[in-house]
């Protein structure tokens, strides 16, 4: 919700609240319903004791709507939201023009994106409800064109998914950054595993003979092999991420860098997960970024530039300060610059 | 005090939902705004009724037959009010989940997961893992998208400074917007160029400072056989000879290097030395720029030449700021 302060945003909020707890079909809690509607809790306290007062215009008790306030303000309260009494707004507003248009123009998107024809009938399908559901003629103003696609990523995805299941031996062609070469190798594929919008399979590595994580996106081959696995997955095992000396599955916190947005790089606080956003003036916003691996921030700060810039960072173990990364990153910077520069 | 305003708007809201017919303004004032009268009851009301329209609340107004004279009622009809019943199936959900996941424009993320939780989507449990599908990225850092695409749909009319490809001076337009549509990686506002009279697009990213809705909502009507997408594609420029030429050092620049046509290994690079290789792609990938500025150091752009000023415009305005605030 927009404004998440005011009566507006109230009302806003409420009309959402109200038709998600009829629709689900256990107790929910507090919590549950908080995260589910990304509302704060104490927020959503607040909201049903308002919501508490509200109800058909007779003036009688039996009118308004019930919340059962106790339960998630005592401390021997279970903090389950249990409403009754307000049937008569259990279905969910309808979309705005700008919702139907944010979420039908995303589906094309997603369509372009789709690699089979099995998944571009379901975005068709989902895209066909939707419609209908929006408004007419909604949404028919913003278009996203078409942009042409790189699909063999999926299809390397596929073919590991494929092999994953049926427990078989593959061939990567994989591409190593830090020696800049390129070896084809044979794995035990384990798992695929998701960090921070990047894929990664796990797998044994005969090659190394060790456990390895390789990142999808440098897999630029996959070929599944008839042969089976023979090193069977161990539990609780960290596997090394190509020789970088990094576990994939990474119990570390990292390092919380916080960093100001321009309004043209807004969008970063909707697309990671971002620690207590701030409002700036002008229409910036501040957020919170975990951040493991430093290049990762540098690689995010350049393709942003000149949009955000670094305010500090929580760290004082690693002894890495902001300004020490800020000077590593202008330096960085002036050397990309240098490039334009040397044959002008 | 806002609680007692929430409640009075929602009061307002289940009354109107629930009754049958219209309900008249007095009827409306008794029981609601019983200790307002007279003008400053018309002005709070009017306000409210403002508040749950742009919420999306559509009140209607009729009249209500009475025996001597005719009077204005309000109603809310549930049909209008209630998103149409919509059953989402288990991989349908994992496709309405990936659609938050497009926008990188905060406004139009945010309307897209305010979307997905009326579809009641939120928190379920979803696998996209079934789906084969490459995550496209709808960006839109332009500043004036957000006003452009409001406009389009209040059609409103919008006044900017804009600079055009060939034009020294900047000039000040207003245009009817019918649309705006992503062609070749840019964002164009397309519609009816109030002072030249004619159909015209505008590239968003050669707007000047910030674009202003003005004016009255539905200014305007768009003609019935205006397509955006077709006159976009009629008036925008062809896509710059659909070719970038790139220098990526060895061993980097691999994301890059995966939609590229051919290589060609082992030549000079900006720096003299001769650790680069020459990457050509025909298939210019969405925000080429982003992804160029994000390889640093190690990316170089050699052609088109609109796509190597940009780089060096937005790498030169970092270094300033970064150069400002260290010193």
């Amino acid at each position: 919700m927009s404004a998440n302060t005011g009566a507006k945003g109230q009302v806003g909020r409420l009309l959402t609240l109200v038709p998600y707890l009829y629709s689900q079909d256990d107790d929910v809690r507090l919590d549950k319903a908080a995260a589910d509607l990304g509302v704060e809790e104490k927020q959503l306290v607040k909201d049903l004791q308002v919501l508490f007062m509200c109800g058909l215009p007779g003036g009688y008790p039996d009118d308004l709507i019930d919340v059962d306030i106790d339960a998630l303000t005592e401390p021997d309260g279970d903090r389950v939201i249990r409403i009754s009494n307000a049937d008569y707004l259990d279905r969910q507003l309808r979309l705005t023009p700008i919702e139907a248009t944010a979420v039908i123009v995303a589906l094309r998107a997603l369509r372009g994106g789709a690699v089979s024809a099995e998944t571009k009938e379901v975005v068709d399908r989902t895209l066909a409800k939707l419609e209908q559901a929006a408004a007419e003629g909604a949404a028919g103003s913003v278009d996203p064109g078409e942009e042409p696609v790189d699909t063999s990523l999926v299809q390397i995805h596929a073919a590991i998914a494929t092999a994953i299941d049926q427990g078989r031996q593959v061939r990567i062609d994989y591409w190593v950054p830090a020696r800049d070469e390129e070896s084809s190798r044979v794995v035990d594929p384990r798992a695929l595993v998701s960090i921070r919008d990047i894929e990664y399979l796990d797998a044994w590595c005969h090659q190394a003979e060790a456990p390895r994580s390789f990142r999808l996106d440098r897999i630029r081959g996959a070929e599944v092999l008839d042969t089976p696995i023979v090193v069977a997955p161990e539990t609780g095992e960290g596997a090394d991420l190509d020789g970088e000396g990094e576990s994939v599955l990474r119990t570390d916190s990292g390092v919380v860098v916080r960093v100001r947005l321009a309004p043209e790089a807004r969008w970063v606080g909707e697309y990671y997960a971002v620690i207590d956003p701030v409002e700036q003036p002008g229409g910036g916003l501040e957020v919170g970024l975990r951040v493991y691996d430093q290049r990762w921030l540098t690689r995010l700060l350049l393709r942003l530039a000149p949009y955000a810039e670094i305010v500090g960072t929580d760290d004082a173990r690693s002894g890495q300060t902001g300004t020490e990364f800020t000077e590593s990153f202008a330096a960085t910077a002036r050397l990309a610059l240098g490039l334009y520069r040397s044959d002008a | 005090m806002a609680a007692g305003k929430t409640e009075r708007l929602m009061n307002l809201l289940i009354m109107l939902l629930v009754q049958r017919d219209n309900v008249s303004k007095e009827r409306i004032r008794e029981v609601l705004y019983p200790s307002s009268h007279g003008e400053a009851f018309e002005k709070m009301f009017e306000r409210d009724k403002e508040e749950l329209r742009s919420l999306g609340v559509p009140i209607e107004t009729g009249v209500i037959d009475n025996f001597f004279e005719d009077e204005i009622g309000y109603r809310i009809s549930p049909e209008q009010f209630a998103l149409p019943p919509i059953t989402l199936e288990a991989d349908e959900l994992a496709v309405v989940a990936l659609a938050t996941k497009v926008w990188e424009n905060a406004s139009m993320a945010e309307a897209t997961t305010e979307a997905v939780r009326k579809l009641n989507a939120a928190g379920l449990e979803t696998d996209v893992s079934a789906l084969e599908i490459v995550q496209p990225r709808l960006a839109a850092e332009e500043g004036s998208f957000d006003v452009f695409v409001a406009a389009t749909q209040d059609r409103q009319v919008v006044e900017f400074d804009y600079r055009g490809s060939r034009a020294t001076e900047p000039s000040h337009r207003r245009l009817q917007p019918w649309g705006v549509v992503r062609y070749s990686g840019r964002w164009y506002a397309v519609g009816h160029d109030v002072d030249r009279d004619d159909t015209r697009i505008f590239r968003l990213s050669r707007v000047l400072g910030e674009a202003r809705a003005v004016g009255e909502f539905d200014a305007f009507e768009v003609p019935a056989e205006v397509d955006v997408r077709d006159i976009a594609r009629d008036l925008a420029p062809a896509p710059p000879t659909g070719k970038a030429v790139l220098l990526l050092r060895q061993g980097s620049g691999y994301s890059l290097r995966r939609a590229a046509d051919s290589t060609e290994p082992g030549v000079t690079g900006p720096d003299g030395s001769d650790g680069w290789d020459r990457v050509v792609l025909t298939r210019v990938p969405a925000d080429l720029v982003g992804a160029v500025l994000g390889h640093g150091p190690d990316a170089y752009v050699e052609e088109p030449e609109d796509l190597r000023r940009e780089v060096a415009t937005r790498l030169e305005r970092l270094v300033a700021r970064l150069d400002g605030a260290t010193r």
